[in-house]
């Protein structure tokens, strides 16, 4: 009993403590509340997280992620097979379902990296200033003024086509969005009253940097990822149409399309399912990343 | 302008000479002796230091010569100016579309905002986004070329026009040069084979166009002034056209320069997906077999339009919007 009274205590302490983030995450609940297909866009990427991690459980056929069945070739979709069969007579849906687990972890992975490298030398570049920043930023820029779809087809095709190689192309033309990003936050936070309240209190460089300017600029870099989600499994989709990316057999829904593609319009199943679930969840990311950033924008609020 | 300029050819340059694999074999053969391998690549200049090679890249630039392809075998310049005027008029034509279609959406949008209306417009434009364009372009040739009829799905024009009606080359982009000639056959030959791939193109990128038209918009029509029209007893025409409008495209000009470099990305797709002569495929072709020097002129090229293209939309601005002066 009086554990459970120590627990509310805390619990109503935290709370007050945390009155104006409680506030605002229930503002933002009730905005996306009153945005639909946000809504559908959330729900969607939560079914498709589920379907990657239980793949092998959910699917008819696990094992023809690589086994192949040149007697079923090219079988039309049937209640046996949703989707249908392959060149080499693989059930569509179920490579789908495990290509699900391929673009995520892309999606997740080249985020990841590019964020960070994006948060640290765009941290930097904003908190020290001067001739440093001159460097990283011109360094940006020049990476910014390439297409980024040819840079990281140009890359792709130097380091060797497979997919880690496609996702340290996507990273590589993907940072420095990120440093902009986050350098610019900085900037306008260096100036604000609360860092001038930590410097007087004779807090450290590295506590005011990691304690007080990292953390408020981790709102912008998440929207900035989610918004970006949809954009990276496009690309890498992308690579993979091209042969750049994923080799065959991994499941790639990109590489799925083109070697579907070349036994159009006969055979149409093979291209147009790995097209509609790259849809469906580009589309879920790119709903969400839309709230988020219509949320987030004042001018949009009232 | 010029520093970045720099920066991208040591970037194209790095890329393409750090890495693992052997052009001296490329441009050999597979059956090269050793010899052979090594005084070809004295021929290319692949046994010099890497700064050198980066010298005598750029010395040789300057003098326009970006190398000869590996593949064709012939200068890269040539095949520039030979497959650049077709991807030039795809994605032109797909930048006008999109600011066709994305403008009056994004005003529909801005106007009827959170209705029904705004909800469908913005499920339209985000699908756009969201498809692979290689994959939305295999769709639209399934319906209107395999299975309608209507248009072809591949090539720049019917292969008979070569021959009854060919088109003199003048600027190389045959909308217009048919134009030009008055050489109507080839004229509409050339507009239906490109009507698929530019609208592919344009629909991946009308969500940029149409958003940013809509939130400009919502915040011009709560301004002041746009009060005031509507309290003098304008029609709500004139005030969303007239008034409203011209101030909220700004933001849109902006967009429409990166909307351009990334149709430049997409066209690669694009034009692998159609059969579209253009730089895009040439790139591909390029890349899959590592032609170095194919591969450096294109990023090149890529990246000098899009650097130009969005210093010219940087001037617009300053041009269109008074309050805003360059020093």
């Amino acid at each position: 009993m009086r554990a459970i009274l120590h627990i509310n205590k805390k619990v109503k302490t935290w709370k007050i403590e945390h009155e104006s983030q409680l506030k605002e995450l229930r503002f933002i609940l009730q905005l996306i509340r009153r945005n639909p297909l946000s809504l559908g866009g959330i729900s969607v990427l939560f079914l498709l997280i589920t379907m990657a991690i239980f793949a092998p459980i959910i699917t008819p056929y696990p094992e023809d992620v690589i086994e192949t069945h040149p007697a079923e070739r090219f079988l039309p979709p049937t209640w046996e097979h949703l989707m249908g069969t392959d060149d080499l007579g693989r059930d569509i849906f179920s490579r789908i379902a495990f290509g699900s687990q391929v673009s995520l972890r892309v999606a997740a992975l080249v985020l990841l990296f590019s964020a960070s490298i994006g948060v640290i030398l765009g941290g930097i570049a904003g908190f020290i200033g001067g001739t440093v920043d001159e460097v990283i930023m011109r360094i940006t820029d020049m990476f910014l003024s390439f297409p980024s779809l040819l840079l990281a087809m140009a890359i792709a095709a130097s380091l060797g086509p497979s997919l880690t190689n496609a996702m340290i192309a996507i990273s590589v033309t993907w940072w420095p969005w990120y440093a902009r990003l986050v350098r610019g936050q900085i900037l306008s936070l260096r100036e604000q009253p609360f860092i001038l309240a930590a410097k007087a209190l004779g807090l450290s460089r590295k506590r005011i940097i990691f304690r007080h300017l990292l953390p408020n600029c981790l709102g912008v870099v998440l929207i900035a990822i989610s918004m970006d989600a949809g954009y990276v499994i496009l690309t890498a989709a992308g690579l993979g149409f091209i042969g750049l990316g994923a080799q065959p057999p991994t499941p790639e829904w990109g590489l799925m399309i083109s070697t579907g593609r070349t036994y159009m319009p006969r055979y149409w199943w093979c291209a147009t399912f790995p097209g509609i679930a790259i849809m469906i969840t580009v589309l879920a990311f790119n709903l969400i990343g839309d709230a988020l950033r219509d949320i987030t924008d004042p001018r949009l609020r009232r | 302008m010029l520093l970045v300029l720099v920066g991208i050819l040591i970037i194209t340059f790095l890329i393409s000479h750090l890495v693992p694999s052997d052009p001296a074999r490329l441009w050999a053969g597979s059956r090269a002796t050793k010899g052979q391998l090594e005084q070809t690549r004295a021929e290319l200049g692949l046994d010099k230091p890497l700064h050198v090679q980066f010298l005598i890249y750029l010395f040789k630039l300057l003098h326009g010569d970006l190398g000869r392809s590996y593949h064709t075998r012939r200068p890269v310049v040539a095949d520039l100016l030979d497959y650049f005027p077709a991807t030039f008029e795809l994605t032109t034509l797909a930048l006008i579309l999109s600011i066709i279609i994305g403008i009056p959406l994004g005003i529909v949008s801005a106007t009827k905002k959170d209705t029904i209306l705004d909800h469908a417009a913005r499920i339209f434009c985000m699908s756009g986004v969201s498809m692979p364009v290689f994959w939305s372009g295999l769709m639209l040739q399934l319906l209107f070329s395999s299975t309608l009829h209507m248009f072809p799905s591949s090539g720049r024009v019917d292969y008979f026009i070569h021959l009854n009606n060919p088109i003199q080359r003048i600027t190389g982009m045959y909308l217009l040069d048919s134009l030009i000639t008055s050489n109507w056959p080839a004229f509409l030959s050339a507009v239906k084979h490109m009507l698929l791939p530019a609208i592919t193109l344009s629909y991946a990128s009308l969500v940029q166009i149409s958003r940013i038209t809509r939130s400009s918009m919502i915040e011009v029509l709560r301004q002041e002034y746009i009060r005031t029209a509507r309290a003098k007893g304008l029609p709500e025409k004139i005030v969303i056209y007239k008034h409203a409008l011209k101030n909220a495209l700004l933001p849109t000009t902006t967009l429409a320069g990166l909307t351009y470099g990334f149709m430049l990305g997409g066209s690669v797709l694009i034009e692998s997906i159609f059969d579209w002569p253009g730089i895009g495929l040439y790139a591909i072709r390029s890349a899959l077999i590592i032609d170095y020097p194919a591969i450096m002129g294109v990023t090149l090229l890529f990246s000098i339009i899009y650097t130009t293209v969005n210093l010219a939309v940087d001037l617009l601005y300053a041009f269109l919007d008074p309050r805003i002066r360059y020093g």
